[in-house]
């Protein structure tokens, strides 16, 4: 059994192909939304999802979120004196993901698909890699995540004939691909996209002018708990901002009342820089099709952040009509990952569908440009794989050295879309030594292979020699090598998870203590006697004790929420 | 007799008759027996196969469409579809970007009158934002001959968030607007707005932004590889060259040793930056500059002269120039002085 699942940067799900269709599967709590945070438990635990998601406030630093925007990166994360990558951080989420889906089906997976925005470079995507190699998961295909939101509302029309854009801004990615559907096939026109703008951004504006509005001293805005709570009440107001014209942020901190009343006009143009950026990935990737707006038969909303009012305005202004949500943009990534999931399997219910991907980025090296009068003109960019072309893909270029009697020949890989190298990523290099001669005798073969996960190969060849030179990156510090994963994956599965069946009620408390720190006085009292028997109930072990104490506990929570103000967090938050 | 049907059409088992939908339907039958992980190189020969059939199918549609059209064709037609050729030097025949566009959007499925009536649209809102930023630029420009890329950024950014603008065709077409301005050869303020328009239309970090353009786009592309090798020079070659370009887009005439001197400069960038040069200098008044050193007394011209073609290395040659100017000038004197000595 091969397991769909979207590692997002605010919510991870998971989903599996059934013969009707595809099948999101509930985590320990009853949801299919995940929040992609983790915490250390004081008793050393591993505390993965909403119940992390409730200690980020209470307990900022044994807790992470928002992650992904690390992967590929050397950066550290702190947890409780541990250290961790995004990569291992990411590989706990998907092990609950893991747990969840086998407590479900009641046999063991070790396979899965994992989608990663479109955009994500080579580094990126091999970081992701490694975080399911140390969740126990055998990752047998990294998908485009707006090629998993076209697949799964491809699925429902695959005998029609249509042209579709999805528009996918995620927690803290963006990505817009062009589909074309016809006789079963749906292929990928075009693809691109902006790393670092999502719906986290969004929050990011209101917590700004929450700051600015309330003159928060420097001090205040670098107490974390401050810093976290604030941040949850402007992931709440975001998200009334698309229902209410109004709302009102209130936080209460050491006596002191913080309060910010906001429009969706002011939050529109606060959010203007933002919803600006949405408009040239969407542009490029029409232009790339050679398709006009006019000729989409629709497009689709895809990614948490689109149910924001503002961003969909913007969408049906840049293309003159409303998109269509018809599928939940927060699952409809994860609903794909299963259907690909279900084409890996060649499942039957398939076989009349298939997909065509492309690469996000062109790939080439440096090279020097010949002016008319001889001289070069250095570090200009020559693209080997164009952007958008229909991968698996495999090209040669052939190159000489700048000068005769070169000894060696330096190649210079970059990814990206600029004229000069230094604008575009550098992906590694590769020095050949070359044999004596003129330059024309010197020539060197360039191959570059792109396979169906956007990784990437490099081989280089002279005339002389019989084996390509093949490119290993070293010292990229973004990328762990196999020994590292190997040497790390020991040191993950020691860490002790929190017990599934417990969570719900390890949830319940995580959010009891988050409420108790945001009260004063007679309330706090009261909601600390109740957690203590809550807590009391539970080391009872028995079910019949331990079910009305919940009960007890959870109108308890909702009374306190609804008479103080205090926003629910969100639910699900996108 | 038979003609010989292509490889391309072979590989799906179709014929001469085939069209754009036949090949599509074929190759989703072929793709459905391959295995893109596993069968990487087979998917790629198919896929190019299929890429050549379908572009031999628009091809031989648009050959279908252009016969029936000749009968009832007139000149303002024939300007359309003329091949835009485009000397490097001459700028007379940038094309409208609205009928590259339109040249464009004929290949495409939708029907012809349909086409035509957005087109006009899209294109007297395009004019219309076109226009009003060419009057703000002329102001800039007439207030003041520097203008600076803070000020014209803010200028062009106007134009950009004009609620016309939210229409991804007149966006395009006013883009195509300031493209093909910058190619009707320099007037003041064009090498500002060169590399401002040139960073807010991603002109310099997306490479294949200006392929739209076709031939028009190609030109620009080049100039701004041109741009870059300049920046590449070392610094007293670069200012060298540069004081050159700020004087010849000064009217007046320079003296005369000056006009040899700047002259050497302007025709050695005029040679390797062929599409960059008419850009930012005004090619006529290099044609001035060239009379007016004609003008030159002969002795003055053709002792500066031998130096053209002494220093033809392929090595970098403006490194050579300063020394050499040095042993000119002192010549130029001796015989400035000898021949007053004659009086």
């Amino acid at each position: 059994m091969i397991v769909g699942i979207d590692l997002g940067t605010t919510n991870s799900l998971v989903a599996i192909w059934e013969e009707s269709g595809p099948r999101l599967i509930p985590n320990s709590l009853g949801e299919f939304l995940t929040p992609s945070c983790v915490s250390i438990d004081e008793d050393g635990s591993v505390l993965v999802g909403k119940a992390a998601r409730e200690r980020l406030q209470t307990h900022p630093d044994r807790s992470a979120s928002v992650f992904k925007r690390y992967m590929g990166s050397d950066r550290i994360v702190r947890l409780a004196k541990r250290e961790f990558r995004a990569e291992e951080l990411s590989a706990l989420i998907l092990r609950a993901l893991k747990e969840d889906v086998e407590a479900f089906l009641v046999h063991s997976v070790t396979e899965a698909v994992i989608t990663v925005p479109a955009y994500f470079s080579e580094a990126q995507r091999k970081a992701t890699r490694a975080a399911g190699k140390l969740a126990g998961l055998h990752v047998e295909r990294l998908l485009n995540e707006p090629t998993a939101a076209a697949l799964a509302y491809g699925i429902h029309q695959r005998d029609a004939e249509c042209r579709f854009l999805v528009f996918d801004l995620g927690g803290g990615t963006f990505d817009v691909s062009v589909l074309d559907l016809f006789e079963g096939v749906m292929e990928v026109r075009a693809t691109t996209g902006d790393n670092f703008l999502g719906g986290e951004d969004f929050v990011g504006i209101i917590n700004d002018l929450f700051l600015e509005a309330n003159r928060i001293p420097p001090k205040l805005r670098k107490d974390s708990h401050f810093m976290q709570r604030l941040s949850a009440a402007s992931e709440t107001a975001k998200q009334q901002l698309s229902t209410t014209p109004s709302t009102s942020i209130r936080i209460n901190y050491k006596g002191v009342e913080y309060k910010l009343n906001l429009t969706e006009q002011e939050l529109e143009r606060a959010c203007a820089p933002l919803l600006a950026r949405l408009r040239d990935p969407v542009e490029r990737a029409l232009r790339d099709s050679n398709i006009r707006p006019a000729e989409l038969d629709s497009i689709v909303l895809a990614g948490g952040a689109t149910r924001m009012s503002i961003v969909r305005r913007m969408v049906s202004r840049m293309f003159g009509r409303f998109p269509a949500a018809d599928i939940n943009p927060d699952e409809v990534v994860a609903l794909g990952a299963a259907v690909q999931a279900g084409l890996k399997m060649k499942n039957a219910a398939l076989n009349e569908v298939v997909m065509t991907d492309v690469a996000p980025y062109s790939l080439g090296v440096e090279v020097a440009m010949p002016m008319s009068d001889g001289s070069q003109s250095k570090g200009h960019f020559d693209p080997i794989i164009e952007r958008n072309s229909v991968i698996p893909i495999s090209r040669v270029s052939r190159y000489f050295p700048v000068k005769d009697g070169q000894k060696q020949l330096e190649l210079n890989i970059y990814q990206g879309e600029a004229r000069m190298v230094r604008d575009n990523i550098k992906l590694g290099s590769l020095t050949i030594s070359l044999g004596s001669g003129t330059r024309d005798d010197n020539g060197v073969d360039v191959r570059f292979t792109y396979d169906v996960n956007g990784l990437l190969q490099v081989e280089a060849k002279t005339d002389k020699q019989h084996e390509p030179y093949t490119l290993v990156i070293e010292g990229n510090p973004g990328i762990l090598s196999e020994a590292e994963i190997a040497e790390r994956l020991i040191a993950i599965a020691a860490l002790k998870i929190h017990p599934r069946d417990r969570l719900e009620y390890r949830t319940l408390l995580a959010k009891s203590e988050r409420l108790y720190q945001q009260l004063l006085g007679q309330e706090r009292e009261w909601l600390g006697k109740q957690i203590l028997q809550f807590e009391h109930a539970l080391e009872s072990q028995d079910e019949k004790v331990i079910l009305p104490a919940q009960k007890n506990i959870e109108s308890t929570l909702e009374h306190i929420e609804r008479h103080n103000h205090l926003q629910p967090m969100p639910d699900p938050i996108w | 007799m038979m003609k010989q049907i292509p490889n391309f059409l072979q590989r799906f088992d179709l014929d001469l008759n085939a069209d754009e939908r036949a090949i599509r339907r074929a190759y989703a039958r072929e793709l459905k027996l391959i295995d893109q992980a596993t069968e990487a190189e087979r998917f790629q020969e198919m896929r190019e196969m299929y890429e050549a059939a379908l572009y031999w199918a628009r091809r031989q549609l648009a050959e279908q469409e252009d016969h029936e059209k000749e009968p009832i064709s007139d000149s303002s037609e024939v300007d359309t579809t003329a091949d835009l050729q485009v000397d490097t030097a001459q700028y007379e025949n940038i094309p409208n970007p609205s009928e590259i566009v339109s040249a464009e959007l004929s290949g495409s499925t939708r029907r012809e009158e349909e086409i035509q009536f957005d087109i006009q649209n899209v294109e007297s809102m395009s004019e219309a934002v076109f226009d009003d930023f060419q009057n703000r630029f002329h102001a800039i420009v007439a207030q003041k001959i520097d203008c600076d890329e803070k000020l014209l950024k803010a200028e062009l950014d106007k134009s950009i968030h004009n609620s016309y603008m939210d229409n991804m065709d007149v966006r395009e077409m006013f883009e195509g607007r300031i493209a093909a301005l910058l190619l009707q050869g320099w007037k003041p303020g064009h090498e500002v707005l060169m590399v401002v328009a040139g960073n807010t239309f991603h002109w310099v970090d997306d490479r294949s932004r200006l392929q739209r353009f076709g031939r028009m786009g190609y030109i620009l592309d080049q100039a701004f590889a041109e741009r870059e090798s300049f920046f590449q020079q070392s610094v007293e070659n670069r200012e060298t060259n540069r004081k050159a370009i700020n004087r010849l887009r000064n009217a007046g005439r320079p003296g005369n040793s000056e006009l040899i001197e700047r002259l050497r400069a302007i025709e050695k960038m005029v040679e390797i930056y062929p599409h960059w040069m008419p850009i930012i200098v005004d090619l006529d008044q290099i044609q001035r500059w060239r009379d007016w050193s004609h003008e030159v007394p002969s002795w003055q011209r053709f002792s500066i002269r031998p130096l053209l073609w002494k220093i033809n290395n392929a090595l970098p040659r403006f490194k050579w120039i300063t020394p050499w100017r040095i042993v000119w000038a002192i010549l130029i004197i001796g015989r400035a002085i000898m021949s007053s000595g004659h009086h």
